[in-house]
Order: structure tokens, then C-alpha cells, then sequence
């Protein structure tokens, strides 16, 4: 790279630039914490908002969640509802300076000065809202035995107060699951099962030439089958929700793997549930 | 549509059992009739118009603007205007991040490339003029016009043409500002129509599952009794991302196997071919008049 | 008989027990689901078993089921025996509770929703000649139903956290007030508006309030003031008096014993 300065604004040629170790050992501490990151101590602590029916708050790494059920309550819509209303509602903190979140919910108005905002960022990285939500509605309505509670309204608020620059938006929605499931664990209110979520990135064995991982995030329960042999087992997961975000690689056939990554991310869901639930049985 | 218990059960029953059969005897992969015409918005580059049966109608209109960027992630913007309600929904959001997303994904971003220094930015506004009244009120979400909003765009940018750029396309050393024919006639497809540069955009299918029966387009009486819905999204003769799910309507709610979610993706696969082939011959269709759509 | 065995803390979605339990005797034990607990046929190595299903984190209680078979006692202590009711006590549920008595009971704090044939207690908000609005405060635990006590029932240990005051509205038709002459009842002569009521859930009703009944005889007001403010004692099943003055109103009372 030619470093001369034509204009001579940095002045002589000869002259040194300024350096800031710092920044390079900042960028250090995201890399190894990138790569740790299931890995990493999950904090948990159950119960934690008096007034809410169910709350859990969540630390991981520099990712601070706080989830917090409330109700069922009496829901005042005119019609007639034969089960409980959900409304999930995701609130991330306004001084997460280091993450943009999605441009059209802040300021659908002046998309356009928000999109150069945006520009800077990496897809992988950039929070978007409306995939949070929808996939919370899913998986929150396939987990609650919501027929239990007519006439009610069941609100979900999820407060994200901390994240860092090195969790990609993919592993910050596991988290954001996660809190919600316990939250609803701690409320006492009827689910079908224990619910586990996880990403699951595993580097295909079939394109192993390409550094790229698929991911895929699943929000999944076992189902009402029940096996003794493991491997047969893992079929009788059922999957509240799933998604799997843009590949960084787009050659690679997302079908042909995904048997295989689904399996996976079933096994290490599973592995969660068992902690999870160990430490949930633990509380009581 | 508020259906009895008894309704909903026999649909349901019926749907999967190990010979499916839908309501309105279709096969699990056959769509429900759709009209569509494109090209007839005289003041944007690619329209079209899309509807259903059941009414549900989705215009969509492409139009194209030079911008100074290359910041590809700039290029295409998406706004979706649903009859009845705010455009700062859960919904509506999702459905704008989706179909953008698709896009992005599957775009050739050479054909919006002007010269070095300028690209052409897209767009695409959609706006659902009628929804059916049983939507509202209901247990429905709206994630099933997805996939018609998805087919709208596709036939939208599939119509839409640029003008002829007349001045140097190497502008790197030179400051110039692209000017363009004004012959309407000389202008070229955004997406070319000879086989080798072509590239087809993203199309998003709804799939519907219950039992272990997927049906591809679940009309409204199917969507009251489906577990789950799926969104798949096709490009460029393959599966590609966002893929995920989704709850068509909140009424019989059920988490899915895991296999569902590949025997999803065969159905998708399955009928791909033939709803591309289908909205290729609609686009290729040309329309002289603007009242000859409607 | 052998002791059954059952795990004492369940998390959501763990089996608790098959419904049927073979015994010595000829009769096998029945189990049917109360609070917190699903009926679900689970396949455990291909076999079918309906077996009861945790919905939530908490503690198994299993009670004898009492049947409404007060004519004939006999019956109703053979059927004890052979149906239980399997119930799991949610974590936050016995946390509230009193530490020293483990009142697995009350429900304190514990946001529910009334169901069907649920006993809860209403405030009456709006009078009209055809129905009587109320408010449901409170919805009794189902254990008590049977208890005589009313002093046990007025605990108003579970009232519903509703911070913002908004309570579950529902409405009594005039037909619904007594058990007899259902089509002359005066509402005005059954109740008042700030009247305390016990009723019974009678359906889900329509978008806007639950239906309630009190066309029975432990049900009515069980705690009213006079426009004094003096409170109210109940003299017989249309009658409350005011011991200060004498001042007698009418109420459709609820058997207080």
C-alpha cells in the first residue's frame, strides 16, 4: 500500500503517523470473546422485578437482557377472545451507542439519513427489531397453553440494555429468547414444555474448503414422544421458532445442510434445556 | 373468518390425513387462481397489480433514481403501505425487512450500475389495497400476503425499464453527471431478458403446515387450522435465506418437527419452477393502454 | 397397597403420573389434572400412555378428590379412595405463602383467569332491571368450594394484582339473582351497587364480561353497608338488618354457614 501523502497533509513524507495501541487491543478482546462466546458464564437471576408475574435478567459477556412477563390480566378488547392475547413488545436501550438498530422503527420519516447511518454497519451485526418480534409472537404463542386463559392479556416486555459490538444480532436473539423463556418459567404461567434456544453455527463438514458457517436459530421443546435411544430421541424435538439468517456464503446449498445443522443445534439446545432446567429445579 | 369447532376440526381432519384434501380440492401444491398484469403505471419504471380470489390486492410500483453511492446496501428501498394499518407495525416492518432482505440477497447489482461513480437506487412501493374483512378482527396475522406482495415485486421489477445512458460510462477521472436518451423506445429492462445476464429476483412462498401435510398458498379457511407457517425464500433456482418461521394466525398454534422445515423446503422446490415460468409469461406480456388492466 | 411414587418438584412439561395406577385391591386409582397439570397421551418407546403433564415449575400435590354426592355419604368415601387429584403448586404460589403452615392454598398474588364453574368474589359496579354489573375481585381457591366456613373465604388473600385497578368486569342477568321466581326478581331488592358478592362463573360470556350466577344458596352478598354506612348482618335469605338502628334492606344473601 502507498502510504505518501500526495496533498502533504500529514506533512513531510518522512514524518510518522500517530498510533493507538489501544484500539488494537480492544479489537483483541472482541476477537477472543467472538470465539468464546458459547462458551462464555451465563448469569441468571429469576424474579428479580417484584411487580411482574415472572422477569429474568441475563448477563452474558457485555449482553445485559431483562425480560419480564405480566398478567394474564383482563384483556378490554370488544370481541370475544376464547384464549389469552400476547403482546410482546422489545425495547432495546437508547444508549447502545456502539449498535444501530434498525432504521425504519426509529424514525420511519427520514429513512434516508438513517440509511447512511446504517451503511457502516455489518448485516450480521445490525439489530433489527421486527425479526425479534415476530419470532418472539411465534415462539411465545406455540409455548403458552394460552387457551387457559380466556379474556386475558398476556404482555411480554423485553428491555435489551447492553450489548457489545462483537455479538452478532443472531446470537443476541438466542439471548433474547432465552430471557423470555425464563421469565415466563418464573411467571408460573401454563407452557407446554421447557423451552430451550440456541444458535447453532456449524461449520458443514461438506464445504469445509470455505470458511463459512450456516446458522440457524432454533427455539425448540421435546415433544410429547418420548425414546430411549438417543439418536432416535432427537427427532421428537419440536421447533417453536426458527430462522436462519443470510448465509456469508452464497454458494453453498442451505438445504443440503440443513438437516444436518438443525441436528446439531437440537443437541446443543438440548444441552442448554438440561442446565436450564437443573438450575430452574435448583431455585424452587 | 371465524370458523365452529366443528369446521375447523373437520378442515383440520381433513388436511392431515394420509391423503390430504383441502378445502377447496386443491393439491398440496397447487396456488389458488391469480390475475396479474404489469407494466401499466405510466409515471414508474415497472408496476404491477396482483389479486387474489379472495380479493386481496397488491399493487406494487418500482421506480428508479440516480444516486452518488456505492453502498450497495443503499440501492434498494422498500416501503409496504397495508390498507388499515400503521406503517410502524410489527408488520408491516417485518414484511419491509423480508422482502428487502430476499432482495439484497438476489440482486445483480451490475444491472443498477451506471457508471463508477453512480448506481441507480430502486423503489419499490407496495400498497395492499383490500385485505378481506375476516382478516381483521381475527385470529390472523398477516404474514400470508407475503408471498402475493412477494409475486407483486417480482412482476414489478420484472417489467421495470431504464432509460438508455448516453453519456460515458467511465467517469472515474471525469466529473459528469450521467444523462440519459429520452427515447422511451430505446430503453433497456432493469433486468435483462437474454439468458445469459438475466437473474431472477427473490420470490418469498408461504408455506402452511399441519399433521405432517404441507400446503403451499393456505387460503383463509386452511390458515385457521394450520400449526405452523414457514417462509422460504427462492432465487436464482435455489433456496436461499430468510428462511423462518412464522404464525399465520394465532388459533391452533403448534411447534413443528424438524422435518417439516426440509419437507417445506421440497414443496417450495417443487413449485418454484412453475410459478417463475408463470410470472415470466405475465411480464413478458406487453401492455399498450393503461385502461386495458383494469 | 403400595406407596406411589411421583417426584415432588416438576419442571413444565414433565410427565407426573399415568392416570390409571394399578392397586392390590380389584379397583385401580384414577388421577385427573387440577391446577397446573395437562392431560397429554405421551408415546414412550411407541406405546401410548395418557399420563399427567406438568404446565409449570412448582410442587406436586396430590389430594382426594370430594365429589358433590352429599346425600349419600357412603359413596362419596368409596370414590375418595379411587380418584386423586393431581395438582402442581406454582414456585410463586408457596413462596408468598405462610412459611410456617405451608398453606399450599392460598394463592396470594397469583394472577389468574376465572374459568368456568370457579367461585369468585365481585363488587357491584351498575344496576339495571335486567342485569347486575360487577367486578370480579377475586377468584376463591377450588379446595375451599366445599368448606362451610365463610370466614376462610372472605381471606381475600388472592386478590389479583391489578396495579392499574382494572378488574375482569361481569355481569349477572336478573334471571341468574335466585333460584326461584327467576323471571319476577327485582334487581334492586337482590343487591346494591358496593355490595360484596360470592358467585359462580356460569360462562365466558361475550367480548366485553364474564356471566355469573348466584342462583344458589351459599351464594349472594356477603358483605354490605347501608347507605349510613353501617354494615350490614343478614337476618334470612332476603333480609339484612342493621343491629345499630334495626334498619332492615333487602339482599339476596349468601348462606353464611
Amino acid at each position: 500500500m502507498n502510504t505518501v501523502d500526495r496533498r502533504r497533509r500529514l506533512g513531510p513524507s518522512n514524518a510518522i503517523p500517530l498510533s493507538f495501541p489501544s484500539v488494537e487491543s480492544n479489537s483483541d478482546i472482541e476477537n477472543t470473546s467472538v470465539s468464546s462466546f458459547n462458551e462464555q458464564k451465563l448469569f441468571i437471576q429469576l424474579s428479580n422485578i417484584p411487580t411482574a408475574t415472572g422477569s429474568s435478567f441475563l448477563q452474558l459477556g457485555n449482553n445485559l437482557l431483562l425480560a419480564s412477563v405480566y398478567g394474564p390480566r383482563p384483556s378490554f378488547k370488544r370481541t370475544f377472545n376464547s384464549k389469552a392475547v400476547l403482546k410482546i413488545t422489545f425495547h432495546s436501550s437508547p444508549f447502545l451507542s456502539s449498535r444501530q438498530t434498525e432504521s425504519t422503527f426509529n424514525n420511519n420519516n427520514n429513512n434516508n439519513n438513517n440509511n447512511h447511518l446504517n451503511s457502516d454497519i455489518d448485516p450480521e451485526y445490525q439489530i433489527v427489531n421486527s425479526v425479534i418480534l415476530s419470532t418472539l409472537e411465534t415462539a411465545c404463542s406455540n409455548l403458552i397453553l394460552l387457551d387457559q386463559y380466556p379474556k386475558s392479556s398476556i404482555d411480554i416486555f423485553v428491555n435489551l440494555i447492553n450489548t457489545d459490538k462483537s455479538t452478532k444480532f443472531i446470537e443476541l436473539l438466542s439471548l433474547i429468547h432465552t430471557a423470555v423463556n425464563l421469565a415466563l418459567i418464573d411467571s408460573g404461567i401454563s407452557v407446554k414444555n421447557f423451552p430451550s434456544s440456541i444458535v447453532s453455527s456449524s461449520s458443514s463438514s461438506s464445504s469445509s474448503s470455505s470458511s463459512s458457517s450456516s446458522q440457524i436459530f432454533i427455539n425448540s421443546i421435546h415433544s410429547d414422544i418420548y425414546d430411549n435411544d438417543d439418536e432416535k430421541d432427537l427427532q421428537n424435538e419440536e421447533l417453536l421458532t426458527f430462522y436462519i439468517p443470510k448465509s456469508t456464503n452464497n454458494n453453498t446449498n442451505i438445504k443440503s445442510t440443513l438437516k444436518d445443522s438443525i441436528d446439531d443445534a437440537i443437541k446443543q439446545s438440548r444441552a442448554l434445556r438440561s442446565e436450564l432446567s437443573q438450575f430452574c429445579y435448583n431455585k424452587l | 373468518m371465524v370458523l365452529s369447532v366443528a369446521e375447523s376440526a373437520f378442515i383440520y381432519d381433513s388436511l392431515v390425513s394420509s391423503h390430504p384434501s383441502r378445502p377447496d380440492s386443491r393439491k398440496p401444491t397447487q396456488y389458488r387462481p391469480l390475475k396479474a398484469n404489469c407494466g401499466f403505471l405510466p409515471n414508474s419504471n415497472g408496476s404491477s397489480r396482483i389479486y387474489n380470489p379472495d380479493g386481496t390486492e397488491c399493487i406494487s410500483s418500482v421506480k428508479a433514481k440516480v444516486i452518488r453511492s456505492n453502498n450497495i446496501s443503499d440501492l434498494i428501498n422498500v416501503e409496504i403501505n397495508i390498507f388499515g394499518e400503521k406503517d410502524n407495525t410489527t408488520l408491516c416492518q417485518h414484511l419491509t425487512t423480508l422482502i428487502k432482505e430476499s432482495l439484497n440477497d438476489s440482486f445483480d447489482f451490475n444491472a443498477l450500475k451506471l457508471t463508477d461513480k453512480y448506481y441507480f437506487q430502486l423503489y419499490i412501493d407496495i400498497s395492499i389495497l383490500y385485505l378481506p374483512e375476516d382478516f381483521r378482527y381475527s385470529s390472523y396475522t398477516f404474514y400470508s400476503i407475503l408471498s402475493l406482495i412477494s409475486m407483486g415485486v417480482y412482476l414489478a421489477l420484472k417489467s421495470a425499464k431504464l432509460p438508455l445512458l448516453v453519456s460515458d460510462k467511465k467517469d472515474f477521472e471525469v466529473e459528469e453527471e450521467p444523462t440519459f436518451s429520452d427515447d422511451w423506445e430505446v430503453s433497456s429492462y432493469l433486468i435483462p431478458r437474454d439468458s445469459i445476464s438475466t437473474f431472477q429476483p427473490a420470490l418469498v412462498f408461504i408455506v402452511g403446515i399441519a399433521g405432517n401435510t404441507v400446503i403451499i398458498d393456505p387460503s383463509l379457511e386452511e390458515e385457521h387450522v394450520l400449526e405452523h407457517g414457514v417462509c422460504v425464500t427462492w432465487s436464482n433456482s435455489k433456496i436461499t435465506t430468510p428462511i423462518q418461521s412464522l404464525a399465520l394466525s394465532t388459533s391452533n398454534n403448534k411447534a413443528i418437527k424438524p422435518n417439516l422445515v426440509i419437507k417445506s423446503m421440497d414443496l417450495v422446490e417443487q413449485v418454484a419452477g412453475d410459478v417463475i415460468n408463470a410470472l415470466n409469461t405475465i411480464s413478458e406480456q406487453e401492455i399498450d393502454e393503461f385502461d386495458v388492466v383494469f | 397397597m403400595s406407596e406411589i411414587q411421583y417426584p415432588e418438584k416438576v419442571l413444565p412439561g414433565q410427565p407426573i403420573l399415568p392416570i390409571y395406577q394399578p392397586t392390590d385391591g380389584s379397583s385401580s386409582i384414577k388421577y385427573i389434572p387440577g391446577d397446573n397439570v395437562r392431560l397429554e397421551s405421551i408415546v414412550f418407546n411407541n406405546q401410548t400412555i395418557p399420563t399427567l403433564i406438568s404446565t409449570t415449575l412448582g410442587y406436586v400435590q396430590i389430594t382426594d378428590q370430594v365429589f358433590e354426592t352429599e346425600e349419600d355419604p357412603s359413596e362419596e368415601v368409596k370414590q375418595q379412595g379411587n380418584i386423586k387429584l393431581v395438582s402442581v403448586i406454582a414456585r410463586k404460589e408457596k413462596q408468598y405463602s405462610d412459611n410456617n403452615t405451608l398453606d399450599f392454598n392460598c394463592r396470594s398474588y397469583k394472577a389468574v383467569t376465572p374459568q368456568v364453574g370457579d367461585i369468585v368474589l365481585a363488587r357491584v359496579s351498575k344496576m339495571t332491571h335486567q342485569r347486575v354489573n360487577v367486578e370480579i375481585l377475586s377468584v376463591l381457591p377450588k379446595s375451599e368450594e366445599h368448606k362451610v366456613n365463610v370466614n376462610d373465604n372472605l381471606q381475600l388473600l388472592n386478590l389479583l394484582p391489578t396495579e392499574t385497578g382494572e378488574y375482569f368486569k361481569a355481569l349477572i342477568r336478573s334471571q341468574d339473582i335466585r333460584s326461584t321466581e327467576r323471571d319476577s326478581v327485582k334487581t334492586w331488592d337482590c343487591y346494591q351497587p358496593g355490595d360484596i358478592i360470592r358467585a359462580t362463573v356460569l360462562s365466558l360470556g361475550d367480548g366485553a364480561s364474564f356471566y355469573l350466577s348466584t342462583a344458589r344458596n351459599d351464594l349472594g352478598v356477603v358483605f354490605a353497608r347501608n347507605e349510613e354506612g353501617q354494615l350490614l348482618y343478614p337476618l334470612d335469605w332476603e333480609t339484612m338488618v342493621d343491629p345499630s338502628t334495626g334498619q332492615v334492606e333487602k339482599r339476596k344473601c349468601a348462606k353464611p354457614f
